[in-house]
């Protein structure tokens, strides 16, 4: 029964009729339209729902709606004045402050609310205040610097300006290498940026999905008559329902089901979809079906499961579960370790981590009278997407439109065709209404493809002046139940050692097995990060055996511009050794190291990663990215049309840059349309840090286009050759001149009353012939590889063994920085999410394959109050595969930190925890068991 | 993840709700919410009937009488962490509220919520239990008055009777040579669960300790007195309990000693034995230094 409250929000007065268990997030939401306001955990954990109560900020997700009757509620919505932002939003659109979004509006809360009640506070003050909020993109610190400049607008001050030093490759650029806020930013600010939970379509059903509580177990029989019977219900699919073809990430290994055909192989399997009138309904109905399991034997543990008779989660394929296996041997590895005077072979363990992007996954299905399908979607792929459906549907692309709406953060977790948007489909066509399908925390994780945890041994030979003479690993992947991108994942986890340092003599072993439990994928760094942890860490372990500082046998290692890889990879720009002395003088390493106090310590780690894939994940000759550009008939503005998705990263507005750079616009000239399969040609999406370099190439060849034309335009007005012409900041000049000029927009003009459209198009692919001929060559070849170096100094306690994190300096070759405030934030958000997985982060099961801590209350990650001082470097450099000598820094950033915390721990205390995540109690035992000795 | 359906009752009197928690099967009060709801959502609790606290203005009370403070059940985290009586009085219980939840669950929350639920962990008992508090019960039949120590019956079960209401804690003031402290050991900086947590409180006379109290939360199904740990405190002269001191370290070792931990996600019980050790030495030292403080000022 409802009951109607009364309640003011925003200064407008509501009388709404509520359900008694509805919360104040589900009224906001749902009843007032009010979607500014986020559901992110729905667990109190997240502080996404953030609003100001009666003056206090409280998470809307826990309070019941009827208990808020009579009081007064600020959301996001009613914080700006018009179009006139509120002094917080207007510093975190500044600031950058925001990348995905999701966190920001109850972030933006919790600081008004914050600094309502302490207008100065001190920075410790600020950093603790907002860990209530978490955010996975940011790292926290661009947020911290948007509250100082907030404090400093609300007291009537302009903050002081900062003087960046451009790198050398921007110095004659006029957009590209300017720190912009991102386009999206002021809507994200205000709560307008619509995520796909936050559309609702006319006589839209909810769907659910009914997951496997067995990790290994037969499906004897479904029954859902008792479910169908449920008032409210729509539709209920099972297996038997939907056809047999399998589809996943890897086309070698396509090998889900859209809903289990006969076994379910993991706990979060999916076996049966409702769609019902609410979501509400879908939970009831779920209860009702009876589905008798006859339980299987299942396997956990990844060693276990490769030996003979160990339980197999597929009859027909994977013998011993071995999904994949690598055998690449380069050089002479017997030699190598011949050769070598020092030898140390060492085991690492890796964790089990997740994405954990903010906002849960979420798709919304719409079919038409003629058959054609709309899918609104929370993807970093749209086109694969695409291309996936196509297949699973068998209707061709054309009667598929898929849009990406913007996009909670992802880091791999949206990067391939998900069960909700496949179901969502499915469900609609059978209801005839739109039907949307979200995940809640818990289900995202039993969902999974997040990181491989993975078990290394590591073997390196060197000479005694620290030479790397040989490098052997060997790797077992514990790949969950499904392939999803893990063939790729085996490959990457050893192909990138290559990259990193010179060495001659290689042998990788890569096993992907098979286990019952949630599939992992590509996170963040995809397979890299432990194969990196360990090897940075028995380098350094190695320099101490041969008495070498741990900088310079880097250096003496390390990387260098147009060298031809022992894997056959082609790296061009790198200014690794820049980045290492750059972190050696700013970190005062040399002052530190091994100089600290018992308890503190410094270390440093490496990394880096490619510019995009060389080969795509799907097999196809089209380009990698491509763009179509379309002025305005009057000249007066750039629409951009780009297949490539901004999930938070800011490629929309890098990609702007980077087409306005060559138009010879102005940022505030041009307009991104990304991310949706009718209006945007291919672009394969966000994922392998590829999108800056392919997307910014094709989006530099479409704006080198639309310049061609508008001088030509301009030439004739002018009356001058076309040569002599150049555009810059919205005026087209004679080079020779300056003096003559027209804007750039009245020859747009000209250019469509005379020819007609004027658009611009580009595209993008690798060059041909990448990488060597080798089974698996193609996983790490890159047009271009980015480089970075990372010291880290840390604090633990001897007693305990707590690690505080104290500092990070960075320094990175992204060649030329597209927009640095956007690079800066990716790489804050990849320390700190780097430092998380390092120090906290661990998906734990109990002894029958169910996950114990599928929350963010158990599940920790780092909030604002475990951020370091950070301070990073952009070196100069400039990559000739990219645009404007542009490439990655995304995944890349994430490499270096956990070997750089790894081996300050080890200078702090003596001790080295070769598995993760390296937490206290792991500590604590490593210090006794030294004193013992 | 959704709240069944229910039914809610809002009532203003404290008479209603012991009459609605005596008619109404299946039922709970409601006061910040924050563990109730979040146990509905995941389907551990189901409950027929929601009764609402929130027009018992009395319950969000803090105030004192000439001994005692006393708390309202229905006081959140952050109000009694910013009240200034228990500023002055209890500083030990607003540093130790603000150890709990995020900022945001700090204003919703409220203490008597955090000790009716009665988890292991809760970290407003340890210190309650130092400050010797009383918890003051009502139903239709009365009140009465049972001691925060035997408020703690089991993880997740308190002391509460069917048709009870837990209405107000009440603090004695403590005595002026008194000093109290409370930490936890969680594994991030903040929002954290705790691994283990201790609580302290000593009195003293010419630098003799003449009571001392020594509490240990998550190490065993209710906060749990180190009567080890105590005994070895009694009776000695402070200037024997210094930073690294044997008899510190005896009275750290006592009480990871008697605790009773167990092993699960955060923590094997070895480890929280430890972590007890430790925090005990540090956290007595604390308490001391805190009615130093009271000497000197």
């Amino acid at each position: 029964m409802k009951k109607i409250i009364n309640i003011n929000v925003n200064n407008t007065d509501y009388e709404v009729a509520v359900k008694p268990n509805a919360t104040l997030l589900d009224l906001l939401r749902d009843e007032l339209k009010l979607t500014g306001t986020k559901r992110g955990c729905d667990a109190g954990d997240c502080g996404a729902c953030t609003v100001i109560l009666d003056g206090k900020a409280v998470n809307s997700c826990l309070i019941l709606a009827l208990e808020v009757d009579g009081c007064k509620v600020e959301t996001i919505e009613g914080l700006a004045k018009g179009e006139e932002l509120h002094p917080i939003q207007r510093a975190f659109v500044e600031k950058g402050a925001i990348q995905c979004g999701f966190c920001t509006p109850g972030m933006i809360l919790r600081v008004k609310s914050f600094l309502d009640e302490n207008p100065n506070p001190t920075n410790d003050e600020i950093k603790k205040s907002l860990s209530g909020n978490l955010c996975r993109c940011t790292g926290y610190q661009k947020i911290f610097e948007a509250v100082e400049t907030a404090i400093e607008y609300l007291n009537g001050r302009e903050p002081c300006e900062i003087e960046y030093q451009p790198q050398k490759s921007a110095m004659n650029l006029s957009v590209v290498g300017k720190r912009l806020p991102k386009l999206d930013a002021p809507d994200k600010a205000t709560g307008r940026a619509l995520y796909t939970d936050d559309i609702s379509l006319p006589n839209m059903l909810y769907g659910k999905a009914l997951l496997s509580p067995y990790a290994h177990a037969k499906i004897k029989s479904i029954n859902i008559e008792k479910a169908k019977l449920l008032q409210g219900v729509k539709v209920i699919l099972t297996g038997a329902d939907v056809p047999d073809i399998t589809y996943g990430t890897s086309p070698p290994r396509y090998d889900e089901n859209i809903l289990a055909k006969d076994k379910v192989r993991y706990v979060g399997d999916v076996v049966a979809a409702i769609a019902a009138v609410d979501e509400e309904t879908c939970y009831r109905a779920m209860e009702l079906i009876d589905v008798e399991y006859e339980e299987l034997p299942a396997v956990f543990d990844p060693n276990e499961a490769m030996m003979d008779g160990a339980p197999r989660l597929f009859d027909d394929k994977y013998e011993n579960n071995i999904n994949t296996h690598v055998d690449h041997h380069f050089g002479d590895i017997e030699k190598g370790f011949a050769e070598a005077d020092f030898v140390r072979e060492e085991r690492f363990i890796g964790n089990r981590t997740y994405q954990n992007p903010i906002e849960p996954h979420c798709a919304i299905a719409e079919w038409d009278r003629h058959g054609r399908v709309t899918l609104y979607t929370s993807t970093q792929v749209v086109h694969y997407v695409h291309h996936q459906l196509t297949r699973i549907l068998g209707i061709p692309m054309g009667d598929i439109r898929v849009i990406m709406t913007n996009v909670g953060g992802g880091f791999g977790a949206k990067a391939a065709t998900n069960i909700l948007e496949v179901l969502s489909i499915f469900l609609a066509k059978i209801a005839g209404q739109p039907v949307k399908m979200k995940f809640n925390r818990e289900e995202m994780y039993l969902y999974g493809r997040g990181r491989h945890k993975q078990y290394i041994d590591l073997k390196l030979g060197v000479k005694k002046d620290g030479t790397i003479t040989a490098l052997k690993q060997k790797v077992i992947l514990e790949g969950g139940a499904y392939s999803s991108f893990g063939v790729v994942t085996t490959y990457y986890a050893g192909s990138m050692h290559a990259t990193q340092y010179k060495f001659d003599n290689y042998k990788f072993d890569g096993f992907r097995v098979n286990t019952n439990l949630p599939p992992c994928g590509a996170f963040r760094g995809h397979g890299c990060p432990h194969p990196r942890f360990a090897f940075e860490s028995l380098l350094s372990m190695i320099a101490d055996d041969i008495g070498m500082d741990h900088i310079d046998i880097r250096l003496k290692n390390a990387m260098t511009p147009d060298y031809h890889t022992c894997n056959d990879l082609d790296i061009h720009s790198c200014e690794f050794k820049a980045c290492l002395e750059t972190v050696r003088k700013k970190s005062g390493w040399d002052e530190k190291k091994g100089k600290l106090p018992y308890g503190r310590g410094i270390g440093i780690g490496c990394g880096g990663f490619v510019s995009g894939a060389g080969y795509p994940i799907y097999r196809s000759q089209f380009p990698h990215s491509n763009a179509i550009i379309k002025v305005e008939e009057d000249g007066s503005k750039a629409i951009l049309f780009i297949g490539d998705a901004d999930i938070g990263q800011g490629s929309d507005t890098v990609l702007a840059q980077a087409a306005a750079e060559a138009m010879g616009i102005t940022l505030d000239k041009i307009s991104v349309v990304s991310a949706d399969s009718d209006l945007t040609p291919i672009g394969f999406g966000a994922y392998s840090s590829r999108v800056t370099l392919m997307g910014g190439n094709a989006c530099k060849m479409a704006g080198d286009r639309i310049k061609d034309k508008i001088l030509l335009a301009a030439s004739e007005i002018l009356g001058i050759n076309k040569e002599k012409l150049d555009a810059k900041e919205n005026i087209i000049f004679a080079k020779d001149n300056p003096e003559i000029y027209i804007p750039w927009h009245k020859a747009g003009f000209h250019y469509f009353s005379k020819y007609g459209p004027l658009v611009g198009e580009g595209h993008y692919s690798p060059p041909e012939g990448l990488g060597g001929k080798y089974k698996g060559a193609a996983v790490g070849t890159s047009p271009a590889y980015s480089y970075g170096a990372s010291v880290c100094e840390v604090e633990v306690d001897t007693e305990t063994g707590k690690v505080k994190v104290l500092n990070f300096w960075d320094a990175h070759d992204c060649g030329t920085a597209v927009n640095p405030m956007a690079v800066e934030g990716q790489i804050e958000g990849a320390i700190v999410m780097g430092m998380s997985e390092t120090l906290f982060e661990n998906e734990v099961f109990n002894s029958r394959g169910k996950m114990l801590n599928a929350d963010l209350h158990n599940y920790l990650i780092a909030t604002s109050a475990d951020v370091p001082a950070m301070q990073s470097t952009i070196v100069d450099s400039y990559e000739p595969a990219g645009p404007y000598g542009a490439k990655e820094v995304g995944e890349g950033a994430t490499l270096p930190i956990l070997g750089a915390i790894a081996n300050a721990i080890e200078d702090a205390v003596g001790v080295r925890i070769k598995e993760l995540p390296i937490t206290p109690e792991k500590i604590l035992k490593a210090i006794k068991e030294k004193n013992v000795k | 993840m959704f709240i069944p359906e229910l039914k809610y009752f809002k009532p203003e009197t404290l008479d209603e709700v012991y009459r609605l928690l005596k008619s109404k099967e299946n039922s709970a009060v409601l006061a910040g919410g924050t563990d109730i709801l979040v146990e509905m959502k995941q389907g551990i609790r189901s409950l027929n009937n929601i009764i609402s606290l929130n027009k018992i203005i009395s319950l969000k009370n803090i105030d004192t009488t000439t001994d005692s403070v006393i708390i309202g059940s229905c006081a959140t985290h952050n109000q009694i962490a910013e009240s200034n009586i228990i500023k002055k009085y209890l500083p030990a219980l607003a540093n130790a509220v603000l150890t709990i939840g995020t900022h945001q669950i700090r204003n919703t929350a409220t203490i008597g919520g955090n000790l009716c639920t009665c988890a292991s962990c809760a970290d407003s008992a340890p210190i309650l239990i130092i400050y010797d508090a009383l918890l003051e019960i009502g139903s239709d039949s009365g009140k009465r008055i049972v001691k925060a120590t035997d408020f703690f019956v089991g993880h997740h079960i308190n002391a509460l009777q069917k048709g009870e209401l837990l209405l107000n804690i009440i603090v004695p003031k403590p005595a002026e040579h008194f000093g109290a402290h409370f930490e936890k050991f969680g594994l991030r900086e903040s929002a954290s669960i705790s691994v283990a947590s201790v609580a302290a409180g000593i009195l003293l006379e010419n630098e003799i300790i003449k009571e001392a109290n020594v509490v240990i939360g998550a190490c065993a199904p209710i906060p749990m007195k180190s009567e080890q740990a105590i005994s070895v405190l009694l009776n000695r002269n402070i200037t024997d309990l210094t930073k690294d001191s044997e008899l510190l370290k005896e009275v750290g070792e006592a009480a990871a000693q008697e605790v009773l931990p167990i092993d699960d996600i955060r923590a094997s019980a070895e480890y929280r034995r430890n972590i007890v050790n430790v925090l005990t030495q540090r956290v007595v030292l604390k308490a001391l230094s805190k009615i130093n403080n009271i000497i000197k000022g």
